[in-house]
């Protein structure tokens, strides 16, 4: 029993230590800094998350500001992606018109949009929203860049929809009939039936897209305007030559992005367990 | 015995669109009286179009020509007073038992309270209310489908339609639904139209079995089944009528086929 | 349910920071103001960061938000909101001035030269800084000045790399200029081998330093802060600055950022232009006397490590002069020859562009 135990953490742990012995052993060799530095000046960094950076405020409040950020982004494509997407896939009319032209957009990655998004813009951001131009509320809002906030849901938009429009009409035809045999009418079908039956492939794809939406990160804060979050401090650190803060900015974005993903994972395998009937 | 049909098919006939365009007759003018309470199968040579015969009385699919009445009225779409029961699939997987169970008064508009508990009676005279908290996906095959068979039960339809309800289990479970819907049907009589491939199962339920003809699909012959209940398949007539039916619809699939 | 509680959470955050902003005069106009983290840009940063400091000179900036918004205040008055745009490179400068997103900004002169020639309406306004400009080869390089430098580039092999951020980047121009004057071979085509230097395009400041660390190329040559990071970071050393390049005081006082400003906000506003102006000036001015501290002031706000501000090279320039203009008509001269102005300014020498490029009402009106 302790040795299965063993045998398992072993295993769990192997890739990650001879990664980590790899680069210690890369870093000596190369003994510059600047190309790659020891895990211990990385390390340091995480040691005191609250010192302010080359001037651009902590690692944990740049990594919070992103966070806002992307969910700021993430919950506007959410809001548009899942009805849109239910729509298209309730209503093949609806489908036919949109679905050819949303398709063109596709396959543009976000950043592609930066230039048009800078042009629409500029650094507009909420505070020009809702008019406030000083205090704390204007520091938070004025974070939230208009022109950031749209490459990211560009990014989180089209997982959702994808995976919406595929739930909605992937739902099994016999679930819908034995509804409809046992009386049930369209509002009814449509509430208890549909919804509930495409929700695993909803909240999947909610998930990918968040996962999207948090990798666009780095690419939507090197647009002018805000000088935080963890993208922003990436690009800087490395116009300084702080490669040990590069590395540290990616190692956060990496846990974080791996803890909402698996949020996700959770709340599926606790609430879509029955998915395994249908597979 | 009531003096009327329960269920008429006049002259019924259906056919599809391929994609390509192509029409295709599934159905061509079938007609048939179905009689309260009784239990009567369909067999037929695949692609015979029983299946969507049974849709078409369900108000699933549309009639490309002539009518179907209900005690005399025609209709068109489904209605509660005909139930379904499906191959596989049917059971709303994110519901447990008991909520699949009360699904059909769901519709109507029982109260909660209501509902549930009739639902508990139905599935205790399966045997099965220890699993009514229960969901699909942990029960096995022949147990998903008892539930299937209950839940229509439990709106109370005239009529049952069973559309190969057991084709998807093995053999032995396959049996023992087979005694159970009896054993139900015994004791709470429905009429019901049951679509089967197995001629066996056929002889074993029915008080007639529709044989129909491959595609484009006519009744080519209904035949009564005179065997009491209950039946045992050691009974010669078994054999007999078994033979009969078997070789009508190897000649319907060998011109199929042609 | 997820989507729901998303939904809350948002509305939450709405609400909670919702405040009614502090009183404002809504009359005094809005300015966006570029500049870029570079110690050029200085006096800029100097007069951000030191605020109410500099009130006895008549005009400053007072911080609304920190190293976001500041009110120009002269004579007792605020007479403009000033709203700070960082931007990446002089380039990226002159494309938010193309796309009105900015009405006054520092940039280096040949990026506003090279917008100013596409069509964009902006004017030079006034000089912030020259020199700044330097040579790096990496730490352990024998090579220690100017001489060494030409006898390695006439005795190697194979051509020597020296990368540069920036076709239109003033160090590259200097740099390219005087191996040109020393009878070195330049080019810029990487299958040339008969040329003694080859100058390899980096695209962008922020690649200068890691370039050289691994060896991407043999030098670098490029602005302030890029030496100066290339040597805290123990990747580099400099071995010239770029003012001392022969042939002696040729190449002082060459012009590398200027204040520009777009003709809508010198129309609009010409007296906010003015005070502008002048405030530059005299950080300007104020910065030539007290490097250590405005180097101190900028390695701070940019995030450079301190020591930095002991190496700055930087010389402040409070008014035009005529090495200054000298400079920018070689500016001119070798841009034209590279082909790099097809519009306004092709084919024009500085005195023909004159009243295309500058408006010097501003700059002349300031006493020193």
């Amino acid at each position: 029993m302790l040795k299965k135990l063993l045998a398992r953490t072993v295993i769990y742990l192997l890739v990650p230590f001879l990664f980590l012995f790899a680069w210690d052993f890369a870093a000596e060799r190369l003994n510059n800094e600047v190309i790659l530095p020891g895990i211990g000046q990385v390390a340091q960094l995480f040691g005191q998350p609250t010192d302010s950076l080359i001037s651009m405020g902590s690692l944990t409040r740049n990594v919070g500001i992103s966070l806002v950020r992307v969910l700021a982004g993430y919950t506007i494509a959410v809001c548009l992606a899942v009805p849109l997407g239910i729509f298209m896939g309730y209503y093949g009319t609806v489908f036919r018109l949109l679905n050819g032209f949303l398709a063109l957009f596709r396959p543009i990655p976000p950043l592609a949009w930066v230039p048009l998004v800078l042009a629409w813009f500029g650094i507009a951001s909420l505070a020009t929203l809702f008019d406030v131009r000083a205090g704390p509320a204007y520091v938070y809002l004025n974070n939230l860049k208009f022109s950031m906030i749209f490459i990211i849901f560009m990014g989180a938009f089209y997982p959702v929809l994808t995976s919406t429009i595929h739930g909605v009409s992937g739902v099994r035809t016999t679930l819908i009939d034995s509804a409809r045999v046992l009386g049930a009418g369209k509002r009814d079908i449509f509430r208890k039936v549909l919804l509930p039956a495409s929700l695993p492939s909803i909240v999947n794809g909610m998930r990918t897209g968040l996962g999207v939406a948090w990798m666009c990160l780095v690419s939507a804060e090197m647009l002018p305007g805000s000088l935080s979050g963890v993208g922003y401090l990436i690009t800087h650190a490395y116009t300084m030559a702080r490669t040990d803060i590069v590395i540290a900015g990616m190692i956060s974005i990496a846990v974080v992005g791996a803890f909402l993903d698996l949020v996700f994972r959770m709340v599926e395998k606790r609430k879509f367990a029955w998915t395994r009937l249908t597979r | 015995m009531s003096t009327w049909p329960i269920l008429q098919v006049r002259d019924l006939g259906k056919t599809f669109e391929t994609k390509k365009g192509m029409p295709v007759e599934a159905l061509s003018g079938v007609t048939f009286d179905i009689d309260e309470n009784d239990f009567v199968c369909i067999v037929g040579p695949s692609g015979c179009g029983k299946s969507t015969l049974l849709r078409m009385v369900a108000g699933l699919e549309t009639m490309s020509s002539g009518r179907i009445t209900y005690r005399g009225e025609e209709f068109l779409r489904s209605r509660k007073e005909i139930g379904m029961v499906f191959q596989e699939y049917s059971l709303l997987p994110w519901r447990c038992v008991l909520d699949n169970v009360a699904l059909g008064p769901e519709f109507s508009g029982v109260s909660r309270q209501e509902r549930e508990a009739a639902a508990m009676s139905f599935l205790k005279r399966v045997g099965m209310e220890s699993f009514s908290r229960a969901f699909p996906h942990e029960l096995s095959g022949g147990m998903r489908q008892r539930v299937a068979i209950v839940r229509a039960l439990a709106n109370d339809p005239d009529v049952l339609l069973m559309d190969e309800p057991f084709g998807a289990l093995d053999a032995h479970t396959r049996i023992l639904l087979q005694k159970e819907l009896l054993r139900i049907w015994e004791n709470n009589r429905k009429t019901i139209l049951f679509v089967t491939h197995g001629v066996d199962e056929a002889i074993y339920l029915a008080d007639r079995i529709m044989v129909m003809s491959a595609r484009p699909g006519r009744i080519l012959d209904m035949i009564d089944v005179d065997i009491e209940r209950p039946r045992v398949r050691a009974h010669p007539s078994y054999g007999v009528l078994a033979e009969r039916i078997l070789s009508i619809l190897e000649n319907e699939t060998l011109a199929s086929f042609s | 349910m997820f989507k729901n509680l998303k939904l809350m959470l948002l509305t939450a955050v709405f609400i909670t920071f919702f405040v009614i902003p502090g009183s404002y005069a809504a009359d005094i106009p809005t300015i966006k103001v570029g500049y870029i983290f570079t110690t050029h840009h200085t006096p800029f940063i100097v007069a951000a960061s030191k605020g109410e400091a500099f009130k006895g000179t008549g005009v400053y900036l007072r911080p609304v938000v920190a190293k976001d918004k500041y009110e120009l205040v002269a004579d007792g008055k605020p007479i403009a909101v000033l709203q700070l745009i960082v931007a990446k490179s002089g380039a990226e400068t002159a494309a938010l001035f193309a796309r009105g997103q900015l009405d006054i900004a520092m940039a280096s002169v040949t990026a506003i030269m090279a917008g100013i020639d596409k069509g964009t309406p902006i004017k030079i306004l006034s000089p912030l800084q020259t020199e700044g400009m330097g040579l790096v080869v990496p730490k352990e390089s024998p090579l220690k000045d100017w001489n060494s430098f030409l006898a390695y580039v006439k005795n190697a092999k194979k051509p020597v790399k020296i990368g540069y951020h920036s076709p239109t980047s003033a160090p590259k121009i200097v740099l390219e200029g005087a191996l040109k004057q020393s009878g070195i071979k330049v080019t810029e085509d990487p299958n040339d081998q008969s040329a003694q230097v080859l100058l390899v395009d980096l695209k962008e400041t922020t690649n200068m330093v890691p370039a050289l660390a691994s060896k991407q190329v043999d030098g670098i040559v490029g602005p302030s802060p890029f030496p100066e990071v290339a040597v805290s970071r123990g990747v580099g050393k400099i071995i010239v600055d770029l003012k001392d390049l022969p042939p002696k005081g040729h190449w002082n006082d060459f012009p590398c950022c200027v204040t520009a400003a777009s003709d809508q906000v010198i129309a609009k506003h010409p007296e906010v232009v003015q005070k502008f102006v002048e405030l530059i000036a005299r950080t300007n001015s104020w910065c030539n006397k007290n490097r250590l501290e405005a180097g101190t002031v900028t390695a701070e706000w940019i995030g450079l490590p301190p020591d930095s501000a002991k190496a700055t090279m930087l010389v402040y320039l409070p008014k035009f002069t005529k090495n200054w203009m000298r400079g920018a008509d070689r500016y001119m001269t070798i841009l034209n020859d590279m082909g790099n102005f097809k519009g306004s300014l092709k084919g024009k020498s500085l005195d023909d562009a004159r009243t295309i490029l500058f408006d010097t009402r501003f700059i002349d009106r300031v006493r020193p």
